[in-house]
C-alpha cells in the first residue's frame, strides 16, 4: 500500500514532466507555428489559442507570434505636393500579423525568437509606409490645406497611404507608385490603419510663411482699426441724425403749444390798438429796462437828457422859473403834444 | 565504531516518555556481538530518514495545495478581469470582488486596469524649448525667423499658416469592451497608439480651420478643434476595435510663431482699440440722445417714426380723397401724436425735449398773463398820457434809462458838451473789471440756485413709478 502511493507520485511526476515536453500553451493573443526539424506544417495553419500537443524538441519546436496590433512610424518624411511645394510629412501605421505561417516563412531567418522577427517586420513596415508617403505627390497644398474654406484631402491621402501598403494600388483604384504594399499581404501582416501625424514645413519655406503671417497681420492691423473708427463714426452719427430728428420735432410741437398761448393773447395785444405809438413806446422802454448786458461801454455826450446837470453852464443864464431842460426833451414833448393833438382830432373827427 | 552493527537498546534501557536515543555508545559488555551492536544505528538512521520524508511529503502536500488555489486573485475596483483556461478566454468582464482559476499554465485570471490616464502632447506641436526656457511664459519666449523641422513642431491651418499647440489626452479602458482591448491592443504599443490617434485627429481637425478660429477657441464644446480632433480619434481607436475610450483631448496651449507673435499681439490690441472707439461711440451717442430727449429717446424715435409713417398714410389718404380713409388716418395721427405728447413730458422725459417742452408749456401759460398784463398797464399809462403827455413820456423814459445804465456791467464815460470829436484809448480799469466779473458770477449763482430751487420744487410734485414698480 505504501508503495502504491509512492508509485502514484512517481507517475504524477513523471507526467508532469512529460507534459511539459510534449504539450504547448497558446494564449487568446497568440497564433503558434509547430515546426518538425525547423521545417513550418504543410496544412499551412497556424495553433490557435489553448493547449496543444507536440513532439519534445528537437523534434518539434513552436513560435508564438502576438497577433495584437502594434505601432510604427516614420521620421520626417520630405514629399513633394503635385504644386511642387515641399512639405515633411511624418505618419504612422498600425499593424498585427494576420498570417502567422507566412510570417513565420518571411522573418524566421532573422533569429530563433518571435522579437527578432518583429523587429524585422518593423523595419519593412516603416520602409513601406515611407515609400507609400508619395501618395503626397498626387495632392497640391491647397488640396491638403484649403485657404479657401473647402474639405481638406488629408483624409482622402491617408485613405491612399493605407490603399498602397494594404492593397498595393490607390484608394481611387490606381496603382501605386513603386507598387508598395504589394508584398505585405504575403509576409503575413495586416496594415489596420495608416494616419498622418505632423505636417511640417522645410526651413526656408517656413521662414516665408511666418514673414507672410506678420504682413497679413499688419494688414488686419490697419483692417481692424480703420472699421473700428467707421463704425464708431457711424454710431455718432447715427445718433446726431435721431438726436436731431427728435430736436426739431419737439420744437415744433414747442411753437404749436406756444402758438396756443399767442392765440389767448391776441384779445389783449388787440386792446392795446387805440393808440400804437403809446404802446411800442412802452415795450420799446420794458425792453431798455429789461436788458441785461454782459458788459456795455457808453460814451454819452454831457447833454444827454437828464445828464445836462453835469455841465456847469446848465444852471447858468436861467431865468427866474425857468428850468434846466434840454431843448430835446423840449422838442419831444412838443412832438408828444402834437401827436396827442393829432389823435384828439382825430377821435374828434370820427365822432 | 568499526563494522559492528548497531544494537537497539533494552527496553529498559530507553527514557521514560522519550524516544528511543539515535545512538548508544558501545559498553564492552561481553557476550554482545558486533551485529547486536550495529542493529541500534540502522534503526536510528532509518528513523531519521523516515522523519525527514514525512516533512518531504507535507512539504510536497503543502506546495500541492498552494498551487491548487494559485489561481485565486482579487479584482479591484478600477480593474476588470478575464479567466482564461489553457490561454483561451473562458470568462470576461469579471466583476471587482474574489475570483478563483485554476492554477497557471492551466488556468489564469488577468486583469485589465480601467481607470483614467493621461498623455501630454507637449512637444511634437510646439516649438523647440531648452530647460530652462520650458519653465517660462509664452510671453517671455522668443524665437527666430523660421521653423527648424528637426527640432521645431508646428501645425498648419487650412489657411496656410503655421500654429505650435500642447494637448492632453486623456483616456481609458472600457471595462465592457476589456475583452475587446486584450485582443487587440498590444501592452506595450498602447500609448503610441492613443498618441497616434490623437494626433491623426489633431492634424484633421486643425486642417478644416483658420489660425484665427484656432486661437479664439475657447473650451472643447461641441464644434470645437478639439472635439473634432477627439472625434477623429475616437472613429480610427473604434474601427480597429481597442476598446479605449478618449474621454477628452485637451487644447491646453496655442500660439502662432514666436516670431509673429508680436504682430498677433497687434491685431488683438486692434481689436480692442476698435472695441473701445466703438463702446466710446456708443456712449457718446447715448449722451447725445439723453441730451436731447433724457430717457425716452428710443421711445420718442420709434413714435416719431410712427408719427411720420401716419402722416404719409393720412396724405395718401387725402389724395384719394376717401373720407372715411382721411378720418383713420387722422385719428391715427392724433393717437401717435398723443403718445408723443406723454412720452415728452413723461418724468423720464430730459434734456433738451424736456426743456423745450416746459418752456412751451410755461409760455403758453404765461403768454396770456403777460399780455393781459401789458394792457392794463398800457391802459394806466395811457390815462396818465393822455393827462399829461410830456411828464409821462419823460419819467417813464428817465426811469427805464436810468435801470439801464445803473446795472453793474455798464460803463458810462461822458463827453464834454463841444468836445467835438475825441479820440479815446480804453484802457480797462481792473478793479471796474474784476467788480464786473465779480457781480457775473454772483448772478450765475444766483440764477443756478433758481434753477435748483424750480427743479426742486418740480420734483416735489413727481411720483416715484420705479419704486412702486419694484415694489410690484
Amino acid at each position: 500500500m505504501k508503495n502504491l502511493g509512492r508509485i502514484i507520485l512517481g507517475v504524477l511526476f513523471l507526467a508532469a514532466i512529460v507534459s511539459f515536453m510534449v504539450t504547448y500553451r497558446v494564449e487568446f493573443y497568440e497564433r503558434g507555428v509547430l515546426t518538425t526539424f525547423g521545417r513550418a506544417s504543410e496544412d499551412g495553419k497556424a495553433q490557435g489559442p489553448g493547449l496543444h500537443v507536440k513532439w519534445p524538441y528537437p523534434f518539434q519546436s513552436v513560435t508564438k507570434y502576438d497577433t495584437r496590433i502594434q505601432f510604427v512610424e516614420t521620421r520626417a518624411e520630405t514629399q513633394q505636393t503635385a504644386d511642387n511645394k515641399q512639405i515633411i510629412v511624418e505618419a504612422f501605421c498600425l499593424w498585427r500579423v494576420n498570417d502567422p505561417l507566412a510570417f513565420f516563412r518571411r522573418f524566421s531567418n532573422a533569429g530563433d525568437r518571435a522579437e527578432e522577427h518583429f523587429r524585422e517586420a518593423e523595419t519593412i513596415l516603416r520602409d513601406t509606409l515611407r515609400s507609400a508617403l508619395s501618395a503626397t505627390g498626387r495632392y497640391t497644398l491647397d488640396d491638403l490645406y484649403p485657404a479657401g474654406g473647402g474639405v481638406s484631402k488629408l483624409p482622402e491621402l491617408e485613405g491612399s497611404v493605407l490603399a498602397a501598403m494594404t492593397q498595393g494600388e490607390a484608394a481611387d483604384g490606381g496603382a501605386t507608385p513603386e507598387g508598395v504594399g504589394v508584398g505585405l499581404r504575403a509576409y503575413g501582416i495586416e496594415v489596420v490603419h495608416a494616419g498622418i501625424s505632423r505636417v511640417l514645413l522645410p526651413q526656408e519655406t517656413s521662414k516665408a510663411v511666418i514673414e507672410r503671417m506678420r504682413e497679413n497681420r499688419n494688414r488686419l492691423v490697419a483692417e481692424i482699426e480703420s472699421a473700428g473708427e467707421a463704425e464708431a463714426q457711424a454710431i455718432k452719427t447715427k445718433a446726431e441724425n435721431q438726436a436731431k430728428t427728435i430736436r426739431s420735432f419737439a420744437q415744433r410741437r414747442a411753437r404749436e403749444i406756444e402758438a396756443l398761448g399767442d392765440i389767448e393773447a391776441a384779445p389783449y395785444i388787440a386792446s392795446m390798438s387805440s393808440n400804437p405809438s403809446f404802446a411800442v413806446f412802452l415795450k420799446n422802454l420794458e425792453m431798455l429796462s429789461q436788458i441785461l448786458p454782459a458788459k456795455a461801454t457808453l460814451v454819452v455826450e454831457s447833454r444827454f437828457p437828464g445828464l445836462e446837470m453835469l455841465d456847469p453852464a446848465s444852471m447858468s443864464d436861467l431865468e427866474d422859473g425857468e428850468l434846466p431842460i434840454d431843448a430835446t426833451v423840449d422838442a419831444l414833448a412838443g412832438e408828444v403834444a402834437q401827436k396827442d393833438g393829432e389823435a384828439g382830432a382825430e377821435v374828434s373827427d370820427g365822432r | 565504531m568499526g563494522d559492528e552493527p548497531m544494537m537497539p537498546l533494552p527496553e529498559e534501557e530507553q527514557g521514560v516518555g522519550g524516544r528511543a536515543a539515535s545512538v548508544v555508545l558501545r559498553t564492552g559488555e561481553e557476550g554482545q556481538s558486533p551485529d547486536a551492536l550495529l542493529d541500534p544505528a540502522h534503526q536510528s538512521l532509518a528513523d531519521a530518514l523516515r522523519v525527514t520524508l514525512r516533512f518531504v511529503q507535507l512539504g510536497m502536500v503543502a506546495l500541492g495545495v498552494l498551487f491548487l488555489f494559485s489561481g485565486a486573485t482579487t479584482v479591484r475596483e478600477g480593474e476588470s478581469g478575464l479567466r482564461l483556461m489553457f490561454g483561451e478566454i473562458v470568462g470576461d468582464d469579471l466583476e471587482p470582488g474574489f475570483h478563483f482559476s485554476a492554477p497557471y499554465p492551466i488556468g489564469d485570471l488577468i486583469k485589465i486596469e480601467t481607470g483614467t490616464r493621461r498623455i501630454n502632447e507637449d512637444e511634437a506641436y510646439w516649438p523647440f524649448l531648452t530647460e530652462r526656457e520650458k519653465g517660462r511664459k509664452i510671453e517671455e519666449l522668443s524665437g527666430g525667423a523660421d521653423l527648424d523641422p528637426r527640432n521645431d513642431g508646428a501645425l498648419i491651418t487650412a489657411d496656410g499658416n503655421l500654429v505650435h499647440t500642447q494637448w492632453r489626452i486623456i483616456y481609458r479602458r472600457q471595462p465592457e469592451l476589456a475583452r475587446q482591448f486584450a485582443e487587440n491592443i498590444h501592452p506595450d504599443h498602447e500609448e503610441n497608439i492613443v498618441r497616434g490617434a490623437a494626433r491623426h485627429g489633431i492634424v484633421r481637425a486643425v486642417s478644416e480651420v483658420t489660425i484665427d478660429e484656432l486661437l479664439k477657441e475657447t473650451g472643447g464644446g461641441v464644434g470645437s478643434v478639439a472635439s473634432r480632433a477627439r472625434v477623429i480619434a475616437q472613429d480610427m481607436l473604434d474601427d480597429i476595435r481597442s476598446g479605449i475610450v478618449l474621454e477628452d483631448l485637451v487644447l491646453s496651449q496655442k500660439m502662432p510663431p514666436l516670431f509673429a507673435r508680436e504682430r498677433f499681439n497687434a491685431v488683438q490690441s486692434a481689436e480692442s482699440n476698435a472695441q473701445k472707439a466703438i463702446e466710446t461711440a456708443r456712449q457718446a451717442a447715448s449722451r447725445t440722445l439723453s441730451e436731447a430727449a433724457g430717457g425716452v429717446y428710443e421711445d420718442l424715435r420709434r413714435e416719431i417714426l410712427n408719427y411720420e409713417e401716419a402722416v404719409a398714410v393720412h396724405a395718401a389718404a387725402q389724395e384719394q380723397g376717401d373720407p372715411a380713409q382721411i378720418e383713420e388716418a387722422r385719428r391715427q395721427m392724433d393717437a401717435v401724436l398723443a403718445r408723443i405728447d406723454a412720452l415728452m413730458e413723461s418724468d423720464r422725459a430730459g434734456g433738451e425735449v424736456a426743456r423745450l417742452m416746459f418752456e412751451a408749456r410755461a409760455y403758453r401759460e404765461e403768454e396770456p398773463n403777460r399780455r393781459l398784463a401789458d394792457a392794463r398797464r398800457f391802459e394806466a399809462m395811457l390815462a396818465q398820457y393822455e393827462a399829461n403827455p410830456s411828464v409821462t413820456v419823460q419819467t417813464a423814459w428817465a426811469d427805464a434809462w436810468s435801470t439801464f445804465a445803473g446795472r453793474d456791467m455798464v460803463e458810462i464815460i461822458f463827453q464834454p458838451i463841444g468836445a467835438g470829436e475825441i479820440e479815446m484809448l480804453i484802457n480797462r480799469d481792473p478793479a471796474i473789471r474784476k467788480r464786473q466779473e465779480e457781480a457775473m458770477k454772483a448772478r450765475e449763482v444766483e440764477e443756478a440756485e433758481a434753477r435748483r430751487r424750480a427743479r426742486q420744487e418740480k420734483a416735489e410734485f413727481k411720483t416715484t413709478t420705479d419704486l412702486i414698480e419694484s415694489e410690484g
